[in-house]
């Protein structure tokens, strides 16, 4: 698989046909990064428009905090991976599942329990996102494992690895732009698997 | 002729530039004078130090000497090498 990746055109390549899965989720990414969409490793929720991003590394407990959020009748827009736009803080969801152990679905969010679709590889519930494609407006972004306030440095850390790392030279240049056009008006606060529900709540009902 | 190494992220606050080497996980922040530095990049520690002297109130001996040792800190820190 070739990949010639241009702010204005990205281009790839097929040699053959037995090119890992793997191989073209790469490619297709870096494609989305030299257009100006941004990766974003998180949970998402939307209230109207409002879109409140829960992110951290794998285990910190955002597909968790999704399912208790979906429990408390909230939209959940992406379980794990979304799409970030930074110009105009469009995000997608990219997730057509919420998975969870049934114990775990029982527990926080037993009403979607008659929506699953059977079972993942791993033997958790499938739950259809039901507002799959659907956008919103990125207003805040929660960092599991950080303090409430975030240095300079704490922000453009999170944001980075929430985004991933470019593999192109103009990955990298477009991905900049984006975070460095992102920091001074996204909400970026750390957050605790004790004071997620309330913190996510909070943001998504607020108006500012 | 130094350039900064491909796997340094780089996001730029205005007042302070900060560089985040992708494959350590190291993070580096340059204030002001670092910053003009390291936008001048790939350069000689030469066209550093004019660049210096252009963007600030300093003597080109002054700023060459500024550059150099701050090209040395960045080649010991990982995030420039030699073009």
């Amino acid at each position: 698989l070739h990949l010639s990746a241009g702010e204005h055109e990205t281009t790839i390549t097929a040699f053959g046909k037995q090119i890992p899965e793997t191989a073209w989720t790469l490619a297709f990414v870096e494609a989305h990064r030299a257009g100006g969409w941004l990766p974003l490793h998180a949970a998402v929720l939307i209230r109207e428009n409002r879109a409140v991003a829960l992110t951290g590394v794998s285990g910190a407990g955002k597909s968790t905090a999704a399912l208790r959020l979906a429990g408390a009748k909230f939209q959940v827009l992406a379980e794990d991976q979304a799409w970030l736009h930074p110009v105009d803080g469009r995000i997608v969801g990219l997730d057509t599942h919420l998975r969870a152990f049934e114990d775990s679905v029982r527990r926080f969010a037993p009403h979607l329990l008659e929506q699953a679709e059977g079972y993942d590889a791993h033997g958790k519930l499938l739950i259809p996102i039901i507002r799959w494609g659907e956008q919103g407006i990125l207003q805040t972004l929660l960092v599991f494992g950080l303090s409430e306030l975030l240095t300079s440095g704490e922000r453009v850390r999170a944001l980075w690895e929430a985004t991933g790392v470019p593999l192109t030279g103009t990955g990298k240049r477009v991905v900049a732009a984006g975070v460095t056009a992102l920091l001074p008006r996204l909400r970026m606060q750390g957050m605790t698997r004790e004071n997620v529900l309330e913190l996510a709540q909070t943001y998504l009902s607020s108006t500012g | 002729m130094w350039k900064a190494h491909p796997d340094v992220l780089v996001t730029d606050l205005g007042d302070e530039l900060i560089l985040m080497h992708a494959s350590s996980g190291l993070m580096f922040s340059l204030n002001p004078t670092g910053r003009v530095a390291w936008q001048a990049l790939p350069a000689t520690a030469q066209t550093v130090g004019t660049a210096l002297t252009e963007a600030f109130d300093v003597e080109p001996e002054q700023a060459q000497s500024d550059a150099e040792t701050l090209l040395a800190d960045l080649v010991a820190q990982g995030v420039i090498r030699p073009a």
